[in-house]
């Protein structure tokens, strides 16, 4: 072999290695792609957007928020009411109103105790067009105002909690007895009203116990007496137990498959109507037999009715306070948030005892000729709470009311957060043609209970 | 360098080269095509995490849909001939069966939207209902039987792409995959708002928590300066009954349409009357505007 002959062959075979390297290098990156690609999809299935990395470092970066990791000095936002001292009706009295705020505090620490995480509390945000995906297994981060609301009022209710509570110490934690808000009622029943203003919270909150009770009343005599014997009513209890057990079965089928088989889905949701449609004709078979006494219920509408016209006789009130407690009777334990005051529901289907009352909001939507009640369900809510601001009830970034929009409700609604109660419906709720019914309901309000 | 050096080294050289290349060759490529078919799978499994997670159906309670037969099916597509709403037979049975919805009683009882308006002492807009349905029976006899039943609807062929967008199921959502959702309620909503079909629109606007349940499909809320979704819901259904109105007021909208018998499912006092009566009497004028102001941008869509 000459040696020019094996120099070419050296350079020749020098450049197919180059060539084969090359193609190597190109497998093995395309490999790792896949590679990486695959645990991406396996361990984090739930990356469904263009903002995912963002979206992660978002949730990484969300603070712990609970009662130990509250510096109480440090706080910006300190409650000035004193909670122990010697204080006077209307301080116990807003005290009330901020425990009634912290129920759900309070029943998150019963439940989880105070070292849990209460962010996890909060609602997940309206989202809105354009907003990060979260998966139900993933929480959207706060906002920034949620965080310092949700501080604020762990260490508000957190005050309470302490000087409210009874706690029994059980071997890892202290486990409260007892009922804060009750407590707190307790203490505004024993304790003296004596400016005018105290006097009237007072009479409503008395006025507004003794309605409850003569409307409890007027629903027991409503019910009346069942005259089956009582083998037939466990009879037809059995059954629609067993119905209902049927119909849950039916359901978890429907949840497993709704997304997955649309046929089954429908025809589950199909079987499950007509088990429903039997159980209320069991219901309705339960009580047809039912005998009013008219008497009895005569004598529970005569009381009920007296009570009534002192109620609404002390919604003519300029004072907040008072119309606001007057108003919350309608509500009975329904109101599951503050933002929902406003508006009560009346069906007469599932409670006819409300046939004998007339609610706030129902004076207002007759009086305005409008149609359709229902629809105009949140018109008059806003329209109800903006009138108590005007009355002077607490609407100030920091109330009770604000922080259950921005917190709670059937989603948070951040923008709420750090805005009062007026310039965030103005500003961010209402649209402002709306702002124009809303208005026409507020005033109202005005004519019919202030002027 | 003599040539015998020159030769021991480039056959060194040959050698560390090959070695290089075949130690890289056994790291690099899978081993067997058990390694190559593993990961491939996992690739795959990856790609579609919704199908592949683990959904036991119990099999005793599972229910097999009812298949209509050949003969029924043909009978009802007779019947519809000639087509009154839309060319696609699907579509046509579809906008009938709404358009009669409110004369099928749920359960065999007694017509609701009647007894709604008796109750209310409306026995002038009760006689006409029964005799709306009357005709409405008379005209379909087949499909009446069948009208009440979406999966037995929907086994009626589509023909269009409106119709066949039509008849996927409106619960569509898959959380893993949440902008596909907003695609194709979108894509619905744009279809429809081309179609100027009433009764789709009607349909629509029935389903239109579909546009807002999972998060808004359309900026909404931007739109309109409100956060409230409620209130959006309700504005977008008003918006797209006044455009089903528009079009053929006639099929939904007269005293016993299927949009104005709805309304008196809400509130008493509003059964029997036409939907733009309806619409004035319970729409405030601020809603009003901004209902305007949605078709206007609904309108944009099905440009």
């Amino acid at each position: 072999m000459n040696q020019k002959l094996l120099a070419r062959l050296f350079y020749g075979f020098l450049v197919f290695m180059v060539i084969v390297a090359l193609f190597l290098l190109n497998y093995q990156v395309k490999q790792n792609k896949k590679r990486e690609q695959t645990g991406n999809n396996i361990n984090v299935v739930s990356r469904v957007d263009d903002a995912d990395i963002e979206k992660t470092a978002q949730i990484a970066k969300q603070p712990i928020i609970n009662v130990s990791s509250m510096d109480v000095k440090t706080q910006l936002v300190k409650d000035e009411t004193p909670v122990t001292a010697s204080v006077s009706y209307l301080d116990v009295y807003r005290q009330l109103q901020t425990a009634q705020a912290c129920r759900s505090f309070f029943e998150f620490w019963q439940r989880k105790g105070l070292d849990a995480d209460i962010t996890s509390m909060v609602r997940p945000p309206l989202k809105l067009y354009g907003d990060a995906n979260y998966l139900s297994n993933e929480k959207a981060p706060l906002a920034a105002g949620q965080t310092e609301a949700l501080k604020s009022w762990v260490y508000k209710c957190h005050q309470l909690w302490q000087a409210y509570g009874e706690f029994e110490q059980t071997a890892d934690q202290l486990v409260l007895k007892n009922n804060i808000i009750d407590a707190i009622k307790q203490r505004l029943l024993v304790t003296a009203a004596k400016t005018k203003k105290e006097m009237d919270i007072k009479q409503v909150r008395q006025l507004a116990t003794q309605w409850q009770q003569s409307f409890a009343q007027v629903k027991l005599a409503l019910v009346g007496e069942n005259n089956r014997s009582p083998v037939d009513v466990q009879k037809i209890q059995k059954q629609i137990e067993q119905l209902t057990q049927i119909g849950e079965g039916l359901r978890l089928q429907w949840v497993k498959v709704r997304f997955t088989n649309d046929a089954e889905a429908a025809s589950l949701s199909l079987q499950r109507r007509n088990l429903n449609q039997q159980i209320h004709n069991l219901e309705v078979e339960l009580i047809k037999q039912n005998v009013v006494d008219q008497d009895a219920l005569q004598q529970a509408l005569a009381a009920f009715q007296s009570h009534d016209l002192d109620l609404n006789v002390a919604m003519y009130s300029a004072d907040a306070d008072v119309f606001y407690e007057a108003m919350a009777v309608f509500h009975g334990n329904q109101m599951t948030w503050l933002n929902e005051i406003g508006f009560a529901f009346h069906s007469t289907l599932n409670n006819p005892a409300s046939q004998y009352r007339i609610t706030p909001d129902q004076l207002v939507f007759e009086t305005s000729g409008w149609r359709n009640h229902i629809q105009h369900r949140f018109d008059l809510q806003y329209a109800a709470q903006l009138y108590l601001c005007d009355l002077g009830w607490d609407c100030a970034a920091n109330s009770p009311i604000v922080m259950s929009y921005c917190l709670f409700g059937v989603n948070s609604l951040p923008a709420a957060c750090g805005q009062n109660l007026y310039d965030f419906m103005q500003n961010d709720l209402i649209s402002p043609n709306r702002w124009q019914d809303v208005m026409e309901f507020k005033n109202l309000y005005k004519e019919l209970y202030n002027e | 360098m003599n040539r015998q050096s020159f030769n021991k080294w480039f056959l060194l050289l040959i050698t560390f080269v090959v070695l290089v290349l075949g130690a890289i060759y056994f790291s690099v490529t899978p081993r067997n095509t058990e390694t190559l078919k593993t990961l491939n799978n996992q690739v795959e499994s990856a790609q579609e995490p919704a199908v592949s997670e683990t959904i036991v159906v119990d099999k005793a309670g599972k229910v097999e849909p009812v298949k209509m037969l050949d003969n029924e099916l043909t009978a009802i597509m007779d019947e519809l001939a000639p087509h009154q709403y839309h060319q696609d037979a699907f579509l046509e049975a579809s906008t009938v069966a709404g358009m009669y919805s409110t004369c099928l009683s749920e359960f065999g009882e007694e017509n609701q939207l009647q007894l709604r308006m008796a109750e209310n002492n409306q026995m002038a807009a009760v006689k006409g209902h029964i005799k709306f349905c009357a005709e409405g029976q008379s005209r379909y006899p087949k499909l009446f039987t069948i009208a009440d039943d979406y999966m037995l609807l929907k086994q009626i062929p589509a023909s269009t792409a409106l119709g066949e967008l039509w008849q996927q199921d409106f619960i569509n959502y898959d959380p893993l995959n949440p902008k596909h959702y907003q695609f194709t309620e979108t894509k619905k909503l744009t279809a429809v708002i081309n179609s100027q079909n009433a009764m789709l629109l009607t349909e629509m606007s029935w389903l239109s928590f579909n546009l807002f349940h999972y998060g808004e499909v359309l900026p909404v809320s931007k739109w309109l300066s409100s956060h409230d979704s409620e209130y959006n819901l309700m504005v977008m259904r008003h918006a797209l009954s006044k455009m089903a109105c528009s079009y053929q007021p006639n099929s939904v909208c007269n005293s016993f349409g299927a949009l104005s018998s709805m309304y008196c499912y809400e509130d008493q006092a509003l059964c029997g009357l036409d939907f733009d009566t309806i619409y004035n009497s319970s729409v405030m004028p601020g809603m009003q505007k901004d209902v305007e102001l949605l078709i206007s941008n609904l309108g944009t869509l099905g440009e």
